[in-house]
C-alpha cells in the first residue's frame, strides 16, 4: 500500500491536525480557555452565554494587552500552523506523489517530510502577521466592528479568487520542480519544491485562509474553506468553479455582518 | 446555392464491417499522389487553394473567416468564448480534438468549393482534405519536401494562397526535406495503449488529463514525432508552424494534421487498443459548416467513416518496415492479440478490443540527473545517469526479456525544459556517445516549449520515451553499460547540415532527466 501510496502518512498528518483544532476551537466548553487565545466568546447577537464558534458566528478577539498578548500571538501562530496542516496538506498530495516517486524508494518519506516542511515555511510569515493582527485587534478595533472586518476580508478573498493572479496561481499549482534522487541534493530540492509550491498556494488561497483565521476559525467556514481549497488543488477543471466560490464567499460575508 | 451532399467516390473504398451500409465516405488522398514531382497542380489542390483564398478574403470572424480558424487553435489573449484558443496538446485530447477541428474545416472548405462556378462537378462531389505523408522512402525522397502547390509565392500572376512566408527558407525552396528522425513512426507504432493514468508512461495518444488548452502534462508518442517535429522543421524558429497561435494560419497545417489523423487510423488498423468508451465523456464544440455552434462527443469520433471520410492508405509506415529490416525482424510480425478497427457493441469481439489501458502501478525511477543539461546548436552537453546496484539490476531485468513478450519497459523522461528565447529544434537524443541508428532514442521537437513557459500554462513540456529496444540492441552489441546511461544530443542544424540562423543562441535547459522501469503490476 505504502509503495503505491507514499502520500498516506501526509494525509494521516493532515487528519491528525484537525483533532487539536477541534478540541481548541469547537469542543463544547473548551472554547476560550487559553488566555489570549482566539477564544470564541459568542456573537453579540447570541443570548450572552459564551458559546463556541461552532457555526458562522465570528469569534471576537478577547481584550487585554501585555504578556497575554504575546501568549496570544504564540497560540494564534500555533493554531495557524495547525490550520495550514489540516486544510492545505491534502492539496499537497499530487506534489508529494511526484517528489516521492522521483526519489530513491528508501527515502520517499524523508522527501515528503522535507517537501511539507518547505511548504509550511512558505505559509509561516502570513501566520505571524495574522496572529499579531489578532492580538492587537482588541486595542485597535472595537468589538462591534469585528464582524465587519471579517466581512471585508471575505469579500477581498472573493475578489482575489476572480482575478488574474489567482488564476495564474491555480495553473502554476500543477507544475513540478526538479527533485533529485538521493543525498543532500535530494534534500535541498525537496525543500525548494515545497517552498515554491507553498508560495504558489499562498498566492491562490492566502486571502481566504487569512479571512478564516481572522474570523476565529468558525467551524462551518473552516470546513467550507477546506473543501474549496481541496477542490481547487485536486479536481480537474477547477478553474470554472471560481465564480461560484467567489459568490459563496460574498454570501458568507453578508451572513457574518447581518448575523 | 449548393447544399452539402455526399456521393460515394468508389464503393470499394468503403470500409468493411458494420460500416458497409453507412453513408459513403469521402476519401482523403496523399498530396504527393495528387501532384507528383513534375506534374501540374491537381484540381483537388487548386480547389483547396481557391477555398483558402475565399476564407482569407472573408470576414474577420465566424466560420467563413481564415482568422477564425487560426484563432480556434491559439489566440492571445484568450477570448474565453469556448470556441477559440482551444487547441489540445500534451493530453489525450490531442487526437480527437484535432480530428473534429479538421472535420469542420474540411466541411466548410467543401461547401465553399461547391459554390464555385469554375470547379468541376466531380471535384465538388468528392473533394476532401488531402494529407501529406512525409514518412515515405529514403531521406532524399521528394515526398519529404514541401508539396509543390505550397512553395510559390505567386501563381498565375496572383499571390498564392497556399504560400506562407514564415516557414524555414529551405522548406519553401524545396531543398530542405523532413529527415528520417523527424518523421519516423517506429516509436508510436510500438505503443499498444492509447492512454495511461501515469504521466511517465509513454502511450500512443497521451495521458489521461482534464480538458486543457495547450498545456497538458505529457505527450503521446505520435504527438511528439512526427507531429511536433514537422511543425518545428517546417516553421523554423519564429515561423508560423512553430507557434500554437499562428500554426493554423499556414495552409500546410491542415495537410499535416490530416496526416496525423490518418496515423491514428493506421495505429487502430495495425496496433491499436481504443480506450474504454465509458471514460470518454468530453465533447468538442466548434462552428460547423452552417456557422452554428456544434458539439461532437469524443465517443462518436473514433471511426472516421461515421464522420464521412476514409484515407487513401492506412498501410504500415515505411519507417516501420525499414526499422524491421534493419533489425532483422520478419515483416510479418504476428498480429497483436487485440487489434482491429471498428466501434460499437454490434461488432463481435468488441469488448476485447477495449481492454483497459496498461499496467496499473506507476513506473519506478531508477536514476535522476543531478544537474541541468544545456542543449546547443553545436556541442550540446552530454549526460551520465549513474545507477546503484539495485537499480542496475532492475534496469537489466527490463531489458532481459525477448522483444514483445513482457510489459516490463525501460523508460526515459526529459522534463523541466526551458529556453531563454524562442528556441530552434528539434534535438535528437542518443543513448551513448556514438550517434548512430542503434543508439537513436527519439527527438525533442520543442514544439509548444514557448507556450509551456507562459504563466497561463499549467505544465512544462515533458517528453517520455520507451528505450527498452534501444537498450536491448546496444546490449547485444556490447555498447550498453547498465551502471550508467550516457545520453548525447544533436541539434537539427547538425543533423540536417542547415546553416545557423543569424543572431544569438537561446539557452535551452533540460533540468531533469529520469530513467524508469515500468513493471507489470
Ligand atoms: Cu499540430
Amino acid at each position: 500500500m505504502r509503495a503505491r501510496h507514499p502520500e498516506i502518512p501526509l494525509l494521516v498528518a493532515a487528519a491528525a491536525a484537525w483533532v487539536p483544532l477541534a478540541v481548541a476551537l469547537w469542543w463544547p466548553g473548551t472554547g476560550g480557555e487559553p488566555p489570549g487565545a482566539w477564544a470564541a466568546v459568542g456573537h453579540p447577537g447570541h443570548d450572552g452565554a459564551p458559546t463556541p464558534a461552532a457555526d458562522l458566528a465570528v469569534a471576537v478577539p478577547p481584550g487585554g494587552a501585555g504578556s497575554g498578548a504575546l501568549a496570544g500571538v504564540a497560540v494564534g501562530f500555533g493554531l495557524w500552523t495547525l490550520m495550514v496542516a489540516a486544510m492545505m496538506l491534502p492539496g499537497l498530495v499530487p506534489a508529494a506523489r511526484y517528489a516521492a516517486f522521483v526519489s530513491d524508494r528508501r527515502r520517499r518519506q524523508r522527501t515528503i517530510a522535507l517537501l511539507a516542511a518547505g511548504y509550511a515555511a512558505a505559509w509561516a510569515p502570513l501566520g505571524v502577521v495574522v496572529a499579531v493582527a489578532h492580538a492587537l485587534a482588541p486595542v485597535l478595533v472595537p468589538a462591534s466592528w469585528w464582524p465587519l472586518v471579517v466581512a471585508v476580508l471575505l469579500v477581498g478573498a472573493a475578489l482575489w479568487q476572480l482575478g488574474g493572479p489567482a488564476r495564474r496561481a491555480l495553473r502554476a499549482c500543477h507544475r513540478t520542480l526538479p527533485v533529485r534522487y538521493t543525498g543532500r541534493a535530494a534534500d535541498r530540492s525537496a525543500v525548494r519544491y515545497g517552498w515554491h509550491h507553498g508560495v504558489v498556494c499562498l498566492r491562490l488561497c492566502g486571502p481566504l485562509m487569512a479571512a478564516v483565521a481572522v474570523a476565529g476559525h468558525p467551524l462551518l467556514l473552516t470546513v467550507a474553506a477546506a473543501l474549496v481549497v481541496w477542490s481547487q488543488k485536486l479536481v480537474r477543471g477547477a478553474e470554472s468553479a471560481r465564480p461560484a466560490i467567489a459568490t459563496g464567499l460574498v454570501l458568507t460575508a453578508v451572513v457574518v455582518v447581518t448575523g | 446555392m449548393s447544399t452539402l451532399h455526399q456521393v460515394a467516390p468508389d464503393s470499394s473504398t468503403a470500409p468493411r464491417g458494420r460500416h458497409r451500409t453507412a453513408p459513403p465516405a469521402y476519401v482523403r488522398r496523399d498530396v504527393w499522389n495528387l501532384q507528383p514531382p513534375g506534374a501540374p497542380p491537381h484540381p483537388v489542390l487548386s480547389a483547396y487553394a481557391a477555398a483558402v483564398r475565399a476564407l482569407k478574403e472573408g470576414p474577420d470572424v465566424g466560420h467563413l473567416s481564415w482568422t477564425h480558424h487560426t484563432q480556434v487553435h491559439g489566440m492571445v489573449p484568450d477570448p474565453l468564448d469556448g470556441l477559440r484558443n482551444e487547441c489540445q496538446h500534451q493530453t489525450w485530447y490531442f487526437l480527437p480534438w484535432h480530428r473534429v477541428y479538421l472535420y469542420h474545416f474540411e466541411a466548410i472548405c467543401r461547401s465553399i468549393i461547391q459554390g464555385m462556378p469554375d470547379v468541376s462537378d466531380e471535384v465538388k462531389d468528392t473533394w476532401a482534405l488531402p494529407y501529406w505523408d512525409y514518412d515515405r522512402g529514403p531521406a532524399d525522397d521528394p515526398a519529404r519536401t514541401l508539396p509543390l502547390a505550397f512553395r510559390e509565392p505567386v501563381v498565375d500572376g496572383a499571390p498564392n494562397p497556399l504560400f506562407d512566408d514564415a516557414r524555414r527558407p529551405g522548406i519553401n525552396a524545396g531543398n530542405l526535406g523532413l529527415g528520417l528522425h523527424s518523421t519516423t513512426a517506429v516509436a508510436w507504432f510500438a505503443e499498444q495503449h492509447f492512454t495511461s493514468e501515469h504521466m511517465d508512461v509513454p502511450t500512443f495518444g497521451g495521458p489521461v488529463t482534464g480538458f486543457m488548452h495547450s498545456d497538458g502534462p505529457a505527450l503521446g508518442a505520435v504527438e511528439r514525432t512526427p507531429h511536433g517535429d514537422v511543425h518545428v522543421v517546417v516553421g523554423g524558429p519564429g515561423g508560423s508552424m512553430f507557434s500554437f497561435e499562428r500554426a493554423g494560419g499556414d495552409p500546410i497545417f491542415w495537410l499535416h494534421h490530416a496526416n496525423i489523423d490518418r496515423l491514428w487510423e493506421v495505429w487502430r488498423t495495425h496496433v491499436g487498443v481504443d480506450p474504454d468508451l465509458e471514460r470518454l465523456t468530453e465533447s468538442f464544440e466548434f462552428l460547423d459548416v452552417t456557422g452554428a455552434r456544434r458539439v461532437l462527443d469524443w465517443a462518436d469520433v473514433f471511426d472516421t467513416p461515421t464522420l464521412g471520410y476514409t484515407y487513401e492508405s492506412t498501410d504500415v509506415p515505411d519507417s516501420v518496415l525499414r526499422d524491421r529490416a534493419r533489425r532483422g525482424i520478419r515483416p510479418e510480425r504476428p498480429a497483436p492479440p487485440i487489434a482491429g478497427r471498428g466501434v460499437g457493441p454490434d461488432e463481435p469481439g468488441d469488448a476485447e478490443r477495449r481492454a483497459p489501458a496498461g499496467p496499473t502501478a506507476p513506473p519506478e525511477v531508477v536514476a535522476v540527473s543531478e544537474a541541468p543539461v544545456h542543449l546547443r546548436r553545436h556541442g550540446s552537453d552530454e549526460l551520465d545517469l549513474g545507477l546503484g546496484d539495485r537499480e542496475r539490476r532492475q534496469a537489466l531485468r527490463a531489458t532481459d526479456r525477448p522483444a514483445d513478450t513482457g510489459p516490463e519497459r525501460l523508460l526515459l523522461v526529459l522534463e523541466h525544459i526551458t529556453a531563454s528565447a524562442p528556441p530552434t529544434g528539434p534535438y535528437a537524443v542518443y543513448a551513448g556517445p556514438e550517434q548512430d541508428e542503434a543508439a537513436f532514442v527519439g527527438t525533442l521537437p520543442l514544439f509548444g516549449l514557448v507556450e509551456s513557459m507562459s504563466d497561463a500554462a499549467s505544465h512544462g513540456l515533458t517528453y517520455t520515451f520507451d528505450v527498452t529496444e534501444v537498450a536491448r540492441e546496444l546490449r547485444a552489441q556490447g555498447r550498453w553499460d547498465p551502471a550508467s546511461l550516457h545520453l548525447s544530443f544533436r541539434s537539427f542544424e547538425e543533423e540536417s547540415g542547415e546553416p545557423d540562423q543569424d543572431g544569438g543562441e537561446p539557452e535551452i535547459l533540460v533540468e531533469t532527466v529520469r530513467l524508469l522501469v515500468q513493471g507489470d503490476g
